[in-house]
This record gives structure tokens, sequence and C-alpha cells, in this order.
């Protein structure tokens, strides 16, 4: 299984975050096991370090939260609002851009004809 | 035979969640935030066939460092860090005020008793030696209920100075009403309230400063602001 550094791993968990709430609201446990699920196991948070960063979107009103109670217990809910729509187009943007940067840059070049 | 120990999930997550939490930085819902993780991650792990103490093992180490996500935290709110600093600062100063001025209260007290119920005088500073007490005990057992609880009401931060202001403004207005007497009469009884009062604040600013202190460095169970 692939293991990814925490640099890259840190990078990413922002759109990964944004994106798993464009599919709908949702919680934090929720959210951990949905990203286990869709990467098949290789992207493996340390799960605390999810909420920080969920605190951290919602300070920045990328997204909203509301308390619904479920088997007795309190759940916090996830909303993506309207700003965090546009940041996770901008994201998507620049993950793309970047890959297509990097896909250019590994692929095989014709070597360098100096006139 | 041993007696069996019974675990209690509640009652480790609640603990687990106020020791990431000693440093003031959680407001409930997030406190309940993670509470919930915890009993989500231990029903599927039970789920598996896993005791509940060996499930909550498993989702405490897929949790990850306590130290890490407190930073992580800290990240993310370093101001929430500042305010919470400042108010629990507040509240120590206010309530070492408040102790103060209950004090004083005692001593009115004492002045009230020999003047007006003719108690004698020997009586009226063991009573105010036992009222000084009481205060003092009073105080510890909020700070010990808090301390049990891991939380402190913000409303303390309202209540608490507003009434260690108002009860110093309104100490010397007591102390005339309750002596109606020539100072030098009575300054063998003036005397040993001071020394009552003296012995009484030195031990509640060693003990408050201490408790506090350790109130905010324990690692089993921390003090929680709550909204």
């Amino acid at each position: 299984m692939q293991n990814y550094s925490k640099e890259l791993i840190a990078a990413s968990t922002i759109p990964i975050v944004l994106a798993i709430l464009e599919r709908g609201d949702n919680y934090g446990y929720k959210i951990i096991k949905e990203v286990q699920s869709i990467s098949e196991g290789a992207l493996n948070w340390k799960e605390g370090s999810l909420y920080p960063v969920l605190t951290k979107l919602e300070k920045n009103k990328l997204i909203s939260s509301y308390i619904k109670t479920e088997n007795g217990r309190n759940r916090k809910y996830y909303t993506l609002n309207d700003t965090g729509k546009s940041f996770l187009v901008k994201l998507q943007s620049e993950w793309q851009s970047l890959h297509e940067i990097m896909q250019k840059i590994w692929s095989p070049q014709k070597p360098l004809i100096l006139d | 035979m041993e007696p069996t120990k019974t675990f209690d999930l509640g009652l480790e997550v609640d603990t687990y969640v106020n020791r990431l939490d000693n440093n003031l930085l959680l407001n409930s819902e997030e406190s309940d935030e993670l509470r919930d993780h915890f009993h989500c991650e231990v029903e599927e792990l039970a789920e598996l066939g896993l005791s509940e103490a060996e499930a909550f093992e498993v989702s405490k180490m897929r949790f990850g460092k306590q130290q890490l996500i407190r930073t992580e935290y800290h990240k993310a709110k370093p101001m929430k860090m500042i305010y919470r600093y400042i108010m629990v600062g507040l509240l120590l100063f206010f309530s070492i005020r408040l102790v103060e001025v209950l004090i004083g209260y005692c001593s009115v007290v004492m002045f009230f008793l020999i003047d007006q119920l003719n108690v004698p005088i020997k009586t009226a500073n063991i009573i105010d030696l036992g009222l000084k007490v009481g205060v003092l005990s009073v105080l510890f057992g909020w700070i010990y209920y808090g301390l049990k609880r891991g939380k402190i009401s913000k409303w303390l931060l309202f209540t608490i100075p507003f009434l260690s202001i108002a009860g110093e403004m309104s100490t010397p207005l007591l102390f005339s009403f309750a002596m109606g007497y020539d100072y030098n009469v009575y300054i063998s009884i003036v005397q040993k309230a001071v020394i009552n009062s003296k012995i009484i604040m030195l031990i509640s600013y060693l003990l408050t400063v201490g408790l506090f202190f350790v109130l905010w460095h324990r690692n089993g169970k921390g003090l929680q602001l709550s909204n």
C-alpha cells in the first residue's frame, strides 16, 4: 500500500474534506471513514488531526455546522457553504494544474537540441 | 477473589477528552464532537468482536498523539488560547479579591456580635475564625467541584468580579454600622480579628494559587470554560 509523506497528506487534507462535504452534510467520524473507503485505505490519517482542520475551515467560514442528536449523543454536522464551494473549485483547479505540470515534467522527453 | 473492575466507556472517553483539553482549547461542541468520535469508533470495533476496553485502546491509537492534536488546535485558533488565559487569569484575580471581601464581612459579623448582641469577645473571636475557615472551605469546595466536573461556567466571570467589587464598596459601610465604639477600647478585638484574617488570607492565597496551578497543569483532567 502506498505511504504518503506527512507533508503531502497535510496539503491535501483541506481539498479532500471540502470535496467530501460537497457530496453532502457529514460529521467528523464519517468523513474519516469515507476518505478511508474512497482511498481504499491508502490515505490513513491520524484521525484526531481532522478535527482541528474542521475547526479551522469553520472559522474561515468555508463550512458551517449544526448539532443533531443521534443515539443520545450530540453530533456535529458540517455543511459546505458557497464560499467553501468557490474555494474548492479554486483548489481543484490548482491541484489539476499542478498535476499536469508534474506529468509533463515526469514524462520522457526528447533531449534538447541546441543549435 | 479480587473484584473485577468494570470498564466505563463514558468515563474513559470523558477523561481522555478532558486530558486532551487541558489547555482550555475546546468549547463544549468540540468536546462533544470528540466524544462522539470515540463512541462511533468503539461501536464499530465492538461489532467486529472487540471488547469496549480493547476497542477504546485501538481508537486512541488511531486518533493520534494528544500533543499533536493540541498543536493543531492551537494553530486553528490562536486567539482563543490568549482569550482563555485572560479569562482564567481574571477569574483567579477576582476570586482572591472576593475571598478578601468575605473575610472582611466575617470581621463585620464579629463586631456586630460583640456590639449588638453582647457576645463575649473570646466567643466572638472563635466565631470569627470559624466563619473565615467556612469561607475558605466554600471556596475550595467550589474549586474542587470545578476540578471534578472539568468545567467552570462563564457566568462566574461576570458574577465573581461583580460580587468582589460590590463587596469591597460595601465593606466600609458595614464596618461603620457594626462598630459604634471607640477603636481604642476594642483594639485587642481588632488585633485578634486582623491576626485571624492574616492567617486565613495567607492560606487562601497559597491554596488558591496552588490549586489553580494544579488545575492548569495536571494531566489527568483539565479545566474547561463552558459556554
